[in-house]
């Protein structure tokens, strides 16, 4: 287990150095042997007498390929991120079960993206794109969608996740909402989509309003942003908007009950108390979540991916 | 058999790799904040539900029916003050002054240079016995626990002589040599490390009841070790230095050996293979990181002896990363 800080930081001087680009690229990367061949003993490259090649693993952290992890490595183990910075103070959380990033960096994530380092929020936003792409396809896959109505998507960022469920039922319609800060972005995503005709971009707050009268509400990955009490508050303004025969669709991590499986789920756990003070919960703390702020869990349904669809309407 | 689709998604293995960091942390948290103490005494161990299994899901602690935690094998070696204990290893090369050092592997990834050096502008001893003297005995625990446990695994693997006598060259207290003479009641021995380390030297030697079998010299193993010896033995020193380093201390030791001795070196082989190499490497790059050493392959063991004038004769594996590197004069 120890080793996994070393191999951590190796995965993240590679990327930084920019070995596997220049590696690709036939440049000499401009590190020693002893370098080349631990990132060999990880899999990154493959040695063939004194030259080495990327894995398709090392291939991945190029800058430049479709899908990058770059972001990934640089967001969560650069010395210098903020994220690494909040888990060199695990113990605080560990203790109170506060925020360590606010402890650490003395504001929250959210201002530090988006104010105090913008160049890192921009490794943030590609990371988040990059891992909803991910986990998209298979979403789209195994979640029926309704074949009409209208989809209001919140937290929707640009509408990656939206579009992609319009191009799938050609009958819907969508609305995504997000802070005011990503319309522009978002207007010319939906539009590139060609989908400007069936999806709008509304901003606003969710701890305030959503647009009403949609017929499916849909949250990726927001609620395991936010402690139980600010969780409640965004699905009492989703509820207040939401017409009675609507329904309610979340797309998140649901944490097995069992802790001595080995799951990365108890991780991503910590993860989430670390770096923003939110949490990822089991099938009972959803259905508590939901129950005590007006819906009822109707059925969890599983992916291929660590995510499910948790679904729920009003009571 | 298709290898190639059993393993998993590259994305899937750098996410694991991320998460590898995200353990590492957690089992740090876990030695630092004595969690495994307060569990075995049954005290409140001052720390979350959502901590604790966290800790659970790698396999420290297991839920209790009704409530509660208990400590698993590996919690276990996470408790402070038991033999074997890994607690300090686990608290020492995650935080401070190696957390540090790591930060800046791009340093010695571009020069092969010692990163320690770099970040605090002071090696690594010195920091551990002059600024941080804390973290330096969290460290020299972390070692003792390391030796501890190598030492059955050296016997075990080994065959001593059954007479004659053993010079340890940078031996500490003597606690391996002790192991050996006791294994082995027709043997001498004789520890040698730095003089500030005699006084304990002696007290240990005299405390395992061996003051008559066994002695105390103090010195550096660059400028002269015991002569007259069978067996010459160094446990983990070379890995802590730099070919030219290793060379001059590997000469020390030949001037001293009479013909027929032997040398056993208890170190770490590194694969051939990196693809099999893991840890092996890890470590590689700690003692450049850390201290500018190395851990070396069979061949560079091989060529390291012949250039101080000895000759390799066989590597015996052990049950771990290490293996005893046996050579003689030429």
């Amino acid at each position: 287990m120890a080793w996994g800080h070393f191999r951590g930081r190796i995965l993240e001087t590679f990327t930084t150095l920019g070995v596997p680009d220049a590696i690709a690229a036939g440049r000499d990367p401009g590190v020693n042997e002893r370098f080349l061949r631990a990132c060999a003993s990880m899999g990154l490259l493959k040695r063939d007498g004194s030259s080495y090649t990327l894995t398709e693993l090392g291939n991945t952290l190029r800058a430049d390929v479709p899908g990058s992890m770059r972001p990934m490595a640089l967001c969560f183990l650069a010395p210098s991120s903020g994220m690494y910075r909040a888990w060199e103070n695990l113990a605080y959380s560990a203790k109170t079960e506060g925020d360590a990033f606010v402890h650490t960096m003395g504001e929250h994530i959210w201002d530090y993206y988006t104010k105090t380092n913008p160049e890192e929020g921009h490794q943030f936003n590609l990371l988040m794109s990059g891992l909803s792409a991910g986990v998209l396809g298979a979403v789209v896959e195994i979640y029926a969608l309704p074949e009409t109505g209208v989809v209001v998507d919140v937290g929707g960022g640009v509408g990656a996740m939206l579009s992609a469920f319009l191009k799938k039922q050609p009958g819907l319609r969508g609305i995504v909402m997000d802070i005011e800060h990503t319309r522009a972005a978002a207007e010319e995503y939906i539009a590139s989509q060609g989908l400007q005709d069936r999806c709008a971009f509304q901003p606003g707050n969710f701890f305030e309003s959503v647009p009403a009268g949609g017929d499916l509400y849909t949250m990726k990955w927001i609620l395991h942003d936010w402690n139980d009490a600010q969780a409640g508050a965004i699905l009492r303004t989703v509820h207040a908007a939401m017409p009675a025969h609507a329904k309610l669709a979340l797309f998140e991590a649901v944490v097995p009950e069992d802790d001595s499986i080995a799951n990365s789920a108890r991780m991503m756990d910590i993860n989430m108390m670390v770096v923003c003070g939110g949490k990822e919960r089991t099938e009972e703390d959803w259905r508590a979540l939901l129950d005590a702020n007006g819906f009822r869990l109707d059925r969890i349904v599983p992916t291929p991916t660590p995510n499910f669809v948790i679904e729920a309407s009003k009571k | 058999m298709d290898t190639q689709n059993q393993a998993p998604p590259p994305h899937a293995v750098v996410f694991d790799m991320v998460f590898s960091f995200f353990r590492s942390q957690t089992l740090s948290a876990f030695a630092k904040l004595k969690v495994a103490d307060a569990i075995a005494e049954g005290r409140d161990p001052g720390v979350n539900q959502r901590f604790l299994k966290a800790a659970a899901s790698l396999g420290l602690l297991r839920s209790l029916d009704g409530g509660g935690f208990a400590l698993t094998p590996v919690g276990e070696l996470m408790r402070t003050g038991i033999p074997g204990s890994m607690n300090a290893f686990a608290s020492v090369v995650i935080s401070g002054g190696h957390f540090k050092a790591w930060e800046n592997l791009a340093y010695s990834a571009r020069t092969e240079a010692n990163a320690f050096e770099h970040t605090f502008g002071q090696d690594v001893w010195e920091y551990f016995t002059k600024t941080q003297p804390e973290e330096g005995a969290l460290f020299n625990g972390a070692m003792r626990s390391m030796s501890e446990n190598m030492v059955p695994v050296i016997l075990d693997a080994y065959a001593l002589p059954s007479s004659g006598t053993v010079v340890d060259v940078g031996g500490g207290v003597g606690s391996m040599l002790c192991a050996f003479l006791k294994a082995q009641p027709g043997l001498r021995g004789i520890v040698m490390d730095l003089p500030f380390t005699e006084a304990d030297g002696n007290a240990y030697i005299a405390a395992q009841g061996l003051a008559d079998r066994c002695s105390f010299v103090g010195g550096s193993f660059f400028e002269s070790v015991p002569a007259g010896g069978d067996l010459y033995t160094m446990k983990f020193i070379l890995h802590d230095w730099n070919d030219e380093k290793s060379l001059a201390i590997l000469r020390t030791i030949h001037t001293a050996m009479p013909a027929q001795a032997k040398l056993a070196i208890f170190e770490g082989v590194v694969p051939d293979d990196d693809a099999i190499a893991g840890p092996a490497r890890m470590m590689d790059l700690n003692m450049m990181v850390m201290c500018g050493g190395k851990e070396r392959t069979a061949g560079e063991w091989s060529a390291l002896l012949d250039a101080a004038g000895f000759k390799l004769t066989r590597i015996v594996p052990t049950a771990t990363f290490n293996s005893v590197i046996e050579a003689v004069k030429k």
